[in-house]
């Protein structure tokens, strides 16, 4: 019974945690431009998405370690430093941006601009994790994340032809732009595939003290509350499909997106929007904190933990107070965070090999894993995915050339 | 959670490693910043945010988004007008992109007082 609770908590606060600055704005670019053509991409993110977060769970459930523990133990201190700093580099951009995601939807509603939000919004972020433990961090934004179901009514209310939002999930030839079209499907598995997502849900079960009789909560978790979450984003995409592509809008700024839901839901979307816009980029910015700190410390060796007192683990502490005041800069000097979304989520994709690659070599690690090492489909599916990792990194660079705005 | 201790050895290791990597990761963000400055490009953003501000005329009459909304996009439009303009100069587009240009400016001109009328209107 315990465990059933835990798969529904779980379900729900993925679902919850799903969308935020860039999927939000990925989608809606996508489906402002080509209609529901990149749906695909979505459910493509989704899914390697699912094998990555169950792979990691499943890891840190046997080897009671974090996956960022086993890359330095397995692959030594030289190589982990490559995982390390890109994954702080892209985190730290991911990061920005979801700050000034929180800040645009507090520009929207009181007409300050989002720079002046940027510091309160890192101090808000900041006590939750001074003074929150991990299960408050974990659930509290993510539940407060379901506001986010918005989108579903949104796109239900819009009256879509679904046989033909289905049809885009299967890949199709763009008509015309297509390098646009490339690029935005590589910022969308950008979006969806970020790696602070495995390497914090990896943290998160040896924070929760999994072992193996948590692995079947793994997998119903990692799967189930992944794809309701990405339907969310395919929602925004069918949303701006109909709202924003009949009337030539493309989405340049933000701002712009105040607008998605107001043609169905009135003056409630417009609200609704800005408090999707605001908690989950808030839950995303707490999250990116805690996850980049993890990732040091256990890099580094540093005593580690959301749950235990700042002043018992004093350099882990310092680490997210430092990381989460230092991404408050960017959206302080005002950098546009629509530019610095769209940056972020094409590096976030071409960072992906570093870390995917080395995952598939540690599944099928005996002395980690045991026996609950890669089965064959297992390894074709994580395969597919490094596979896609590698080519997303060979294209992701021209493609922000070519197709970046 | 407790540390996994590192030797003194590995922290030597780990330094090093840590500046070969953040070479690499920076090597990244300069070839990252290009973008394109495609006339074309530029034409279809403002008829964009023509469109953008006529939504935004029609959601401001159904009462669906605050004044204070509506006056940062006609902002953001005249943002986008002004980067518009001083891109097509530098681009020097052939004489049919300026003149679709300049009908695409006029256009967003026209939508831009529109809107601030109606905002000054109350």
């Amino acid at each position: 019974m315990k465990k059933i609770g835990e798969i529904a908590l779980g379900v729900i606060t993925s679902i919850g945690g799903f969308l935020e600055v860039g999927s939000i704005a990925t989608s809606a670019q996508a489906g402002s431009e080509f209609r529901f053509e990149l749906a695909w991409a979505v459910l493509l993110g989704v899914l390697s998405l699912t094998l990555l977060m169950e792979a990691g769970g499943r890891l840190s459930a046997v080897s009671k370690r974090t996956f960022a523990d086993q890359l330095r133990e397995r692959f030594g201190v030289r190589f982990f430093m490559l995982p390390l700093v890109v994954g702080l580099v892209v985190s730290w951009l991911v990061l920005a941006a979801e700050i000034g995601g929180v800040g645009l939807a507090l520009q929207m509603i009181t007409g300050i601009s989002f720079r002046w939000w940027a510091l309160p919004i890192a101090l808000a972020g900041w006590l939750l994790l001074w003074l929150g433990t991990f299960k408050l961090v974990e659930n509290g934004t993510a539940l407060l994340g379901l506001v986010s179901l918005v989108f579903l009514v949104g796109a239900v209310a819009l009256h879509p032809h679904w046989s033909r939002v289905a049809a885009g999930l299967v890949p199709s030839a763009p008509g015309d732009n297509r390098a646009r079209y490339w690029y935005l499907a590589v910022s969308i598995l950008g979006a969806s595939i970020s790696p602070y997502l495995y390497f914090f849900y990896s943290s998160g079960a040896v924070e929760d003290r999994w072992e193996p009789s948590y692995l079947g909560v793994n997998r119903v978790t990692a799967t189930l509350g992944n794809i309701f979450g990405g339907g969310l984003a395919v929602m925004v995409l069918v949303v701006a499909a109909l709202v924003f592509l009949p009337h030539g809008i493309r989405i340049d700024r933000y701002e712009q997106l105040g607008m998605i839901l107001t043609p169905p839901l009135g003056r409630a979307g417009f609200v609704l929007f800005l408090a999707t816009l605001g908690v989950t980029c808030f839950g995303s910015t707490v999250e990116i904190t805690l996850a980049m700190a993890y990732l040091l410390a256990q890099g580094l060796g540093w005593d580690w933990g959301e749950s235990t007192k700042p002043a018992k683990n004093a350099r882990f502490a310092v680490a997210y107070t430092a990381i989460v005041f230092s991404a408050a800069l960017p959206m302080l000097a005002g950098l546009d965070p629509l530019a610095v979304t769209s940056f972020s989520m094409v590096l976030t994709a071409a960072s992906l090999p570093v870390s995917v690659v080395p995952l598939l070599v540690l599944m099928n690690d005996r002395d980690v894993m045991m026996r609950h090492v890669n089965r064959w489909w297992g390894n074709l599916a994580l395969a597919a995915v490094a596979i896609l990792s590698v080519v997303l990194l060979l294209v992701a660079i021209p493609l922000q050339m070519l197709g970046g705005s | 959670m407790q540390a996994t201790g590192l030797s003194e050895r590995a922290r030597n290791r780990l330094g090093r490693g840590a500046r070969q990597s953040i070479v690499v990761a920076l090597a990244f963000l300069p070839c990252a910043c290009g973008g394109s400055s495609d006339p074309g490009k530029t034409i279809d953003s403002v008829h964009s945010w023509s469109a953008t501000l006529a939504l935004v005329r029609v959601e401001r009459r159904r009462h669906s988004v605050p004044e204070a909304y509506a006056r940062q996009l006609l902002d953001r439009a005249r943002d986008a007008r002004r980067d518009a303009a001083q891109s097509l100069a530098s681009a020097q587009p052939s004489s049919a992109d300026r003149g679709r240009a300049d009908s695409a400016l006029a256009a967003l001109d026209a939508a831009s007082r529109r809107l601030a009328s109606e905002l000054a209107a109350r």
